[in-house]
């Protein structure tokens, strides 16, 4: 390929894959959030005031209050490792059908000054119960 | 005896795609002709004995859920009696097991239909492609042998206690029961698992240095093919998530989505990059990157969903996978990368090919450290691989790098003997690019969009996973990352699928951009105070997106409607003017005489309703919610609906729903009677796992949403109240649509013409029968 053409396409690269990663980097920056352990969230406490987050618990036993006047879900979280380590949380919405004591969540949300994360969005998976039934299955290899 | 059959079956199976492995590589080595043809014949048969041996084996699965044959492990995991017998078949790829066997048994029926009557033109480079093939099976069959055996028998961990063989199957998850499930699974498979056979023709073009366009010509079909049930698979995949999971919403950028979509948008670089090799020469190195990275991207994507490296709502349980997939994985991509380098693409491809030999090195040397297990000793699933895989793995390595060594000294030898200069420059263009403004520059920029957008995607979803591997942190984005990347790569692509297809090649002049686009141009120039008009405005608005920014999008996409039916209408009147028949016929036979051109502008237009439609369907929604006893009405948007009753349906064995039976009015007008509703499954749902099911009411301007959030009362249903939840959604139909027509122009694409259909010419050499 002539220089002159290799030169003119490597211009117009730079720019258009320049531009790309200039979105990417201004897109990121601007909307990322860390994803946090409930121990780290307690740990850090007022450094994260104010600022979304995403957080992974489990919900703590016995700690479901359900509103309806206005819609609203107020329980703990503890930390998937670290039971004795928990978070109170706010859902302003009905909660998924799987949400109940020790279902796994996944909050994103903001903490308030109260310590209280204020969630957005709530997802619940499977109650353990489906992953336990299959683990390391090399005694059954050895039949 | 039905699991020692399964397991018997993909047994032989694997010995057979291992045997082909073998019988393809001597055969492309092979200099003697008659040597070739034996061993290729050979290789042949040995695909064919692999996809009749894998349909037996899904057969046999299929007809253990059927029959509820509960001792194999992974029927009793996935299915129960109660379930109707559609949603056992479906339930054979419920799980990890069943679905890698699914995956295995489309990889074989391309493999098997790849070879049954091959193009003449590629046949001399036919062994190498079976080769590739069979190095992919062999993989994917050592999985479903040794890690994800679906024909399992026995009590699964940590149950060992229990009754076996189990009088009844543990049930679905509930979300699966229904007929997405049927229909999303296996087309996004026969997409994502397509996408193998272009790159097995590819490398086989890498291997044996054939690289004309005969490939490429040979290969159009195919990846049409796969490309066009990938994205079919994807929507089929957004409808589910629109129908049965009453969010509203029918994507969510969630890893598994996107999974499925870098190689999709890969995928369309490299359909419409061949375009200009086959007719121009040029873009050969680009197009043999774009088909090496989209087999990548798929078997990463796979790779994604399976191995729990990502938190999704859609991941399998968590298991041991991963290490085999990076292994697979990165030696594909020094196999295709290192074939580049050696056909004298040196500095990049060698780069990228040392690069990953690296990634490779470290991914070994960490399993060696860890072993090879699964990641935690609460995640469960999977059997553990053999003592001592990790050792199997650093022999392998050792055997790439001494594969690599030898190739890249011979190679620099080679160089060396012919006075410096490459052995190989097949890969050079055989034109050059000229001009910004001509079709060819269009398509690059088309390439580098795609391929931008499909490593945006793909940094998106990995950024947790990056952030953690540098700085012990993870760091996530979500939809708002991808609402800020996607729409302006999105509007520069949507804009080129209006002016590619009629910018001249070589070089545009101002005058001709004027007579081709002056009056798309004008239609969408006069389409934005319409669309003002008819509401797009800040005064309705919530979405995310600026409203500035969907009527540029609105009125890019009337542009290229507008180029489209310029093109039929100029098409259909010099077929009139020529031949006398009337527009209507002028039409269908442009279209039927013209198969690729025409079929493509009517894919080219179903894109364009696709960005309306996603446009619309974020400008605004209305949500509505209350509290309902029987007989009260709720306003929204000018419909009334009122809840007439709350119901219970009950199929014996398998669900339990409560129903509310909403009657939907329109200005005093009754349309029709709307029944959201919430399922309780047996089995599974044993822990009252109550799903809401959404009714909706499907209209070209909108779509009513209902969504049963909440029964007060479920033992009193005469009085009980429910909390109902009711949208409006702006346009979604026209995706659905757009799919539709999609799924046409794409079929119109692929039609054969009269030339291909004509038989093949047989000649026999010395006792031999060979296609010409």
């Amino acid at each position: 390929m002539k220089p002159k053409q290799q030169r003119k396409l490597i211009v117009g690269g730079t720019i258009v894959f320049g531009a790309m990663t200039l979105l990417v980097a201004f897109a990121v920056v601007g909307n990322s959030m860390p994803i946090l352990k409930v121990s780290d969230v307690v740990a850090k406490g007022s450094q994260l005031y104010g600022r979304p987050l995403m957080v992974d618990g489990k919900v703590v036993a016995g700690s479901i209050k359900r509103y309806s006047k206005p819609l609203m879900v107020k329980f703990s979280v503890r930390d998937l490792k670290n039971p004795a380590v928990t978070l109170p949380v706010v859902y302003r919405d009905a909660p998924p059908d799987t949400f109940k004591d020790d279902a796994t969540v996944h909050l994103q949300g903001v903490i308030d000054q109260q310590g209280v994360l204020q969630a957005d969005k709530m997802l619940t998976q499977c109650p353990s119960k489906y992953e336990k039934d299959y683990e390391r299955l090399d005694k059954d290899k050895k039949k | 005896m039905a699991a020692d059959l399964g397991r018997f079956s993909i047994l032989f199976a694997l010995l057979c795609a291992a045997y082909t492995l073998v019988a393809g590589i001597y055969a492309g080595r092979a200099k003697d002709r008659l040597r070739q043809e034996q061993w290729w014949q050979s290789a042949r048969r040995g695909l064919l004995a692999v996809f009749l041996l894998c349909a037996l084996a899904i057969g046999v699965l299929i007809h253990a859920f059927v029959t509820h044959n509960y001792n194999i492990t992974y029927v009793w995991s996935e299915s129960n009696r109660g379930m109707p017998v559609q949603y056992k078949v479906s339930a054979v790829w419920g799980g990890q097991d069943g679905s890698l066997l699914l995956w295995v048994f489309v990889l074989s029926c391309y493999g098997a239909l790849m070879v049954w009557r091959p193009q003449p033109t590629v046949r001399s480079i036919m062994p190498y492609t079976a080769a590739v093939m069979a190095i992919t099976q062999v993989f994917f069959l050592l999985l479903v042998n040794f890690t994800a055996n679906p024909f399992r028998v026995g009590p699964p961990h940590g149950l060992e206690g229990m009754k076996w063989p189990p009088p009844d199957g543990r049930g679905l998850n509930p979300l699966l029961q229904n007929y997405w499930m049927q229909l999303h699974p296996p087309a996004l498979y026969i997409g994502y698992v397509g996408l193998t056979v272009p790159f097995c023709y590819g490398m086989a073009a890498l291997m044996s240095g054939k690289l004309d366009s005969d490939w490429i010509i040979a290969v159009r079909r195919w990846t049409l093919f796969a490309w066009t049930f990938l994205g079919c698979g994807i929507l089929l995949g957004g409808i589910w998530a629109y129908e049965t999971l009453s969010f509203g919403g029918y994507w969510a950028w969630d890893p598994v989505e996107n999974a499925s979509l870098i190689p999709w948008l890969t995928g369309t670089a490299f359909l419409h990059s061949v375009m200009i090799q086959e007719k121009k020469g040029m873009l050969k190195g680009w197009n043999m990157v774009l088909v090496i990275i989209t087999f990548a991207l798929s078997i990463f994507g796979t790779f994604l969903t399976r191995s729990g490296i990502i938190q999704s709502v859609h991941a399998f349980a968590q298991s041991g996978i991963g290490p085999y997939f990076w292994t697979f994985l990165l030696l594909m991509i020094i196999l295709g990368f290192g074939f580049l380098f050696l056909r004298g693409w040196y500095v990049s491809a060698g780069l990228v090919t040392l690069f990953t030999f690296g990634l490779f090195i470290i991914h070994t040397f960490g399993r060696l450290k860890t072993g090879i297990h699964p990641p935690a000793p609460d995640t469960p699933n999977a059997p553990l691989p053999p003592e001592g895989a990790e050792y199997l793995l650093l022999a392998v390595s050792f055997a790439v790098a001494g594969a690599m060594a030898y190739v890249v000294s011979s190679e620099l030898i080679g160089i060396f003997k012919n006075d410096g200069k490459p052995r190989y420059n097949a890969l050079q263009g055989d034109n050059e690019f000229e001009s910004w403004l001509s079709r060819e520059a269009a398509f690059l920029v088309n390439n580098w969009l795609f391929v931008g957008a499909a490593f945006a995607v793909l940094f998106g979803t990995m950024l947790p996973n990056l952030t953690e591997a540098l700085w012990g942190a993870k760091i996530t984005v979500a939809g708002p990352y991808f609402n800020v990347v996607m729409p302006p790569i999105g509007l520069a692509l949507l804009f080129l699928t209006g002016v590619g297809p009629l910018i001249p090649w070589r070089r545009a002049s101002p005058k001709n951009l004027w007579r081709n686009f002056r009056l798309p141009a004008a239609v969408a120039g006069a389409s934005l105070p319409l669309l003002w008009l008819m509401g797009v405005r800040q005064d309705a608005y919530i979405g995310p997106i600026p409203i500035s920014f969907s009527l540029i999008v609105l009125a890019t996409c009337v542009f290229v409607t507008a180029t489209i039916v310029w093109e039929f209408y100029r098409g259909a009147k010099a077929r009139h003017a020529l031949t006398g028949e009337s527009y209507f016929a002028a039409l269908i036979n442009l279209t039927l005489r013209n198969r690729r051109r025409y079929g493509g502008y009517i894919v080219h237009f179903a894109v364009a309703l696709f960005f309306a439609g996603v446009t619309g369907s974020m400008m605004y929604k209305v949500e509505v919610r209350k509290d309902l006893h029987p007989g009260d009405t709720l306003r929204i948007a000018g419909y009334e609906l009122k809840l007439n009753k709350v119901a219970i349906e009950r199929v014996p064995g398998w669900k339990e729903s409560l129903v509310a039976h909403v009657d939907v009015a329109l200005k005093g007008r009754k349309l029709l009677t709307l029944k959201p509703r919430q399922d309780t499954f047996e089995g599974f749902g044993r822990d009252m796992q109550q799903t809401p099911i959404p009714a909706i009411l499907y209209t070209p301007q909108h779509d009513l949403y209902l969504v049963l959030r909440q029964v007060a009362n479920p033992n009193n249903l005469k009085s009980t109240s429910i909390h109902l939840q009711v949208y409006l959604f702006p346009m979604v139909l026209w995706v659905w649509v757009s799919g539709v027509i999609f799924l046409i122009g794409n079929f119109v694409c692929m039609l054969p013409g009269a030339k291909e259909l004509r038989a093949p010419e047989r000649v026999t050499v010395k006792g031999w029968v060979m296609e010409r």
